[in-house]
């Protein structure tokens, strides 16, 4: 939207003739607007969210959230805001003062950033203008997303920078030098990097289902096209197929379209350019389902909010926050706007992952057509209606958020991270497989014989082979032998090394070899035969504890060590075990 | 992190290459020691190797101070032992007078006695409940305890005019009697009950994220807790049946119909799940009493200068926390010679080390916080 502001600003008078000084005002005072119209809401919006976390989570509680100011507790955010500029700004001795000063600053901003990305809401905008090769001013119809700058990549940037915000958090916990900050960011930082793989597998699906990374084009591809709507883009294709001449991205032939037969002059230019923007979304999202993509990836958004709620530090995952461990972990040395920039840039990312989990999954800034709509765009504009859906559900996941914070105790970390890494990863990958296999089958869940399973083979599963066959070897031995991995950790790493170097040789050799070779009976043969070298591999590394396993030995004997104690049993006390009494109410344990 | 190790082999083992270890202080100033305890902890990365407790910060030389005070004196001191379970400790203080002078209480006393003293036990399990919750992140069912504890406090404050250290068992019987409002609470509150304590069930009883927190963790075996003389919900959960309720009979217990709950695991689920249901026997105590309640004094006629022959007595009773004991020698005079108060939570905070070490530190809070101690009573 700020680009197309800055086209047209060239166009009604901003030229490159006017001198340097103005030149660059103007692109200053585009920054500055931008700033103005997102990072403030969006720093509102925020501090806002406090009170509506701490009224739910007191409604939750049975009791009333802020009440005493301005009513409702709407001033609440004001006052603490002030509060926190106020206070002291306590620095500890022999602190790291450039990396813990800097360190809120970085887990804030890049926050900020990635909002850029999203778009909120959408409009065409009709405007006569003269454009440089127009004799006279002409209606022309723009498409205008309410978005800072549409990326043809939007995902990746909002996904690159999300992911700097652990590196705020590792300078506070280490700069801060005090041990429970730095056991609050070591545990946060690996928290946050473990949850990052479901989350960019869970969004992958969602690039592939909308065919591109632009966040525009993702909420785009989510919009249902009636039947009708649908008859006309299908004859505008075979129009296009036709060789009649018709090129559907330039917008002077579809004036000549049947359509517009009995429409004139302006009214004409806008319906045409209407169809215009309208058949190229149509076109650029080709091959997705057309509906907002929670019905098809449904379990890609639950792994997605879930791993999400975990980006951001928040219950059940906020153990880093300690709160009853260690205190507040990693800014517990910060007093004052300091705190209070951890403490927006968490709530920040609370929005950010539900604005992605909004634009992604439910749809972004699109909402159904309900009966009074037409009275609602004639006298408002369809941007407000539009933003106004996005609003709501952003609200809504946000609200859920909150809703898991007042419900579920916390998580260990170790048992944090194995969340990440035994269940949604593999949950993940599988959704990946499964994804692109009713991708390539057009969704046709009858079927198989259908399906293009070479496209589906070449496009999802070979990038993953490498990494998946790893990730299985670790995943599915470690759990069985874990015991033996501890004892053996002195062993087994150097092994570990060996077997990575051999298998990337092996697979740089393979690509190599049918890169140059070229046949794809070959490359198939050649394939089967690096697995079973893997598998050999992964065998050979774990030879002696195998055998060991085998053999019925509780434990290989390792030079260095000897028999530990007790093992834990439960024995019967002098007082008698026997005599426990059924109470009829059930264990909560799982047996 | 270190993988399926047992706890002890963990604890045991050679820290892993490269790593040190490091003294962590959990300091008397902590939220969740649940009081002003220190722990200094010798951890490897998260695992911690040992603990050594450090206690006395609340010691208030409760021994020294009542051998200058007579015996109805000393009561007013035994509150401040458990100040979460006050009742408990009159209770105890009382009954190794009545021993020692030879009092005898009359029937209607002893019954209020034990509705208090049920309901006491109620209203610290709800506590220690709503606390341990907390510690583990879920702050909904902390706020839900706490009011619904407010109800019985309320109760004791119709009773004794206070909210926390009640002093309304006395020598004899109790302060005043049960008068129809505050009976008509405790019946509302005993029919209430069973409601709240399905929607606790539902919020966090069968939570995946809670049971994950507590199965296993902290285990305790049978004999180490005879060992160690552990008692109270902490013994029960190892298989160990005993409860001085039952077992050493005190007041009119024998009359009542109530169950002990064991358990066989002795980890941190397993004490959970016993103070829940010690909630709902005590529950079951108290309206069992309240509906048999005789009539009578609710005092008997204490001398006003009580002075018992010379001797002494070990008076102990099933407080909320495990066998709260008062050791009592006179001297024929007014004021004891020597007291001394066995308390439960020092005894059970002695397992501490055994129990923990090996573990991660988050473990350390659960298992704090089944363990269930009140500094006031550890450092008396």
């Amino acid at each position: 939207m700020f680009t197309w502001i800055l086209r047209e600003s060239y166009k009604i008078g901003l030229s490159p003739t006017i001198p340097a000084w103005a030149h660059d005002l103007w692109f200053v005072i585009m920054g500055l607007l931008i700033f103005a119209v997102i990072a403030l809401p969006l720093i509102i919006a925020v501090a806002y969210l406090t009170l509506w976390e701490r009224k739910i989570l007191a409604w939750a509680h049975y009791r009333l959230g802020p009440n005493r100011a301005w009513g409702y507790g709407f001033l609440q955010p004001l006052l603490d805001a002030v509060k926190l500029l106020i206070k002291e700004d306590i620095v500890p001795v022999c602190v790291d003062w450039p990396v813990w000063f800097l360190a809120p600053i970085v887990a804030f901003t890049p926050m900020v950033a990635c909002f850029l990305a999203i778009p909120m809401s959408n409009a065409f905008v009709n405007m006569k203008l003269q454009l440089p090769g127009d004799t006279e001013p002409v209606m022309h119809v723009f498409q205008v997303p309410m978005i800072a700058g549409n990326l043809n990549i939007g995902l990746l940037f909002i996904l690159a920078l999300s992911s700097l915000v652990v590196v705020g958090i590792f300078m506070a916990g280490w700069g801060s030098n005090n041990k429970y900050s730095l056991f609050g960011g070591m545990r946060s930082a690996a928290q946050i990097i473990s949850y990052e793989v479901p989350v960019i597998l869970s969004l992958l699906c969602v690039a592939l289902l909308a065919g591109s990374l632009s966040t525009v084009d993702i909420v785009k591809a989510q919009k249902f096209i009636p039947p009708g709507e649908m008859k006309t883009y299908l004859e505008l294709d075979r129009l296009s197929m036709s060789g009649s001449g018709f090129d559907y991205t330039k917008r002077g032939d579809y004036l000549n379209l049947d359509y517009f037969k009995n429409l004139e002059g302006d009214e004409k230019i806008i319906a045409a350019g209407k169809l215009y923007h309208r058949y190229n979304d149509y076109v650029n999202t080709q091959g997705s389902p057309r509906l907002p993509f929670i019905i098809p990836l449904f379990i890609a958004f639950i792994i997605y909010f879930i791993a999400g709620v975990a980006e951001t530090n928040r219950s059940p995952f906020d153990l880093p926050e300690g709160e009853s461990e260690i205190v507040a972990g990693f800014h517990t040395e910060y007093s004052g706007i300091k705190f209070g920039l951890f403490f927006l840039g968490e709530y920040g990312n609370m929005i950010l992952i539900s604005a992605i989990a909004v634009t992604c999954f439910l749809g972004g800034y699109l909402g159904p057509a309900i009966p009074g709509m037409s009275w609602i765009t004639a006298s408002t504009g369809e941007y407000i209606y539009y933003f106004f859906w996005f609003i709501l559900k952003v609200c809504l996941l946000v609200s859920v958020m909150v809703w898991f914070r007042a419900t579920f105790p916390r998580l260990r970390v170790d048992q944090l991270t194995d969340f990440a890494w035994k269940a949604l990863l593999p949950i993940s990958f599988i959704n990946i497989l499964i994804v692109g296999y009713m991708h390539f089958a057009d969704w046709n869940f009858i079927s198989i014989a259908e399906t293009n399973w070479i496209l589906w083979y070449d496009n999802i599963v070979r990038p993953f082979e490498y990494p998946f066959l790893r990730a299985l070897m670790l995943l599915f031995f470690v759990p069985i032998v874990s015991d033996y991995v501890y004892r053996y950790r002195k062993v087994i790493m150097p092994r570990f090394i060996y077997a990575e170097i051999a298998f990337i040789l092996a697979f740089m050799g393979y690509d190599i070899f049918t890169l140059w070779f070229g046949s794809k009976t070959f490359e198939i043969v050649l394939r089967c035969l690096l697995y079973a070298v893997a598998l050999f591999l992964t065998i050979w590394m774990w030879r002696d504890v195998i055998l060991a396993m085998r053999s019925g030995q509780q434990f290989p004997n390792l030079p260095e060590e000897e028999a530990m104690g007790m093992v834990e049993k439960v024995k019967p006390g002098p007082l008698g075990v026997q005599e426990t009494i059924e109470i009829p109410t059930t264990s909560y344990a799982r047996e | 992190m270190a993988f399926t190790l047992t706890r002890i082999q963990r604890a045991e083992a050679d820290t892993i290459e490269d790593s040190e270890e490091y003294i962590l202080n959990m300091g008397p100033q902590h939220p969740s020691t649940h009081g002003v305890l220190r722990l200094l902890l010798r951890c490897d990365g998260e695992i911690v190797k040992e603990i050594k407790p450090y206690f006395g910060y609340l010691h208030r030389c409760y021994s020294k101070v009542v051998e200058d005070l007579t015996y109805v004196q000393g009561v007013p001191y035994s509150d401040r032992w458990d100040y979460l379970a006050s009742m408990t400790n009159n209770h105890v203080n009382c009954l190794a007078i009545e021993k020692l002078a030879g009092i005898e209480v009359p029937r209607r006393a002893e019954y209020i006695r034990v509705i208090i003293a049920e309901l006491q036990r109620i209203a610290s399990h709800l506590f220690w409940f709503g606390t341990q919750v907390n510690d583990l992140g879920g702050y909904t069912p902390f706020m839900w305890a706490v009011r619904h504890r407010e109800k019985i406090v309320d109760i004791f404050e119709e009773l004794s005019g206070a909210r926390l250290t009640y002093h309304y068992m006395r020598p004899g019987g109790v302060m005043r009697d049960i008068n129809s409002k505050a009976g008509k609470w405790i019946e509302e509150f005993i029919k209430e009950l069973p409601q709240h304590m399905r929607n606790y069930d539902d919020l966090i009883m069968g939570n995946e994220i809670l049971l994950v927190r507590m199965d296993g963790v902290g285990v305790l075996t049978s004999d180490l807790a005879i060992k160690y003389g552990i008692s109270g919900p902490v013994l029960r959960a190892t298989g160990v049946k005993w409860d001085l309720r039952k077992n050493i009979p005190y007041s009119v217990y024998p009359e009542f119909d109530f169950e002990i709950p064991t358990r066989q695991k002795g980890c941190s689920l397993s004490r959970w799940e016993i103070r829940i249901e010690e909630i709902r026997q005590s529950a079951r105590i108290v309206a069992q009493a309240l509906m048999t309640l005789p009539a009578g004094d609710y005092k008997a006629k204490v001398p006003r200068a009580i002075k018992p022959p010379k001797g002494d007595v070990y008076a102990a009773i099933e407080a909320p926390r495990g066998e709260l004991g008062m050791y009592m020698v006179s001297d024929g005079s007014t004021k004891p010679w020597r007291v001394h108060c066995r308390s439960s939570c020092l005894i059970n905070l002695t397992a501490l080390n055994e129990i923990t070490r090996g573990a991660p530190i988050a473990d350390l809070i659960a298992i704090l916080g089944s363990i269930d101690i009140v500094l006031g009573e550890t450092d008396r």
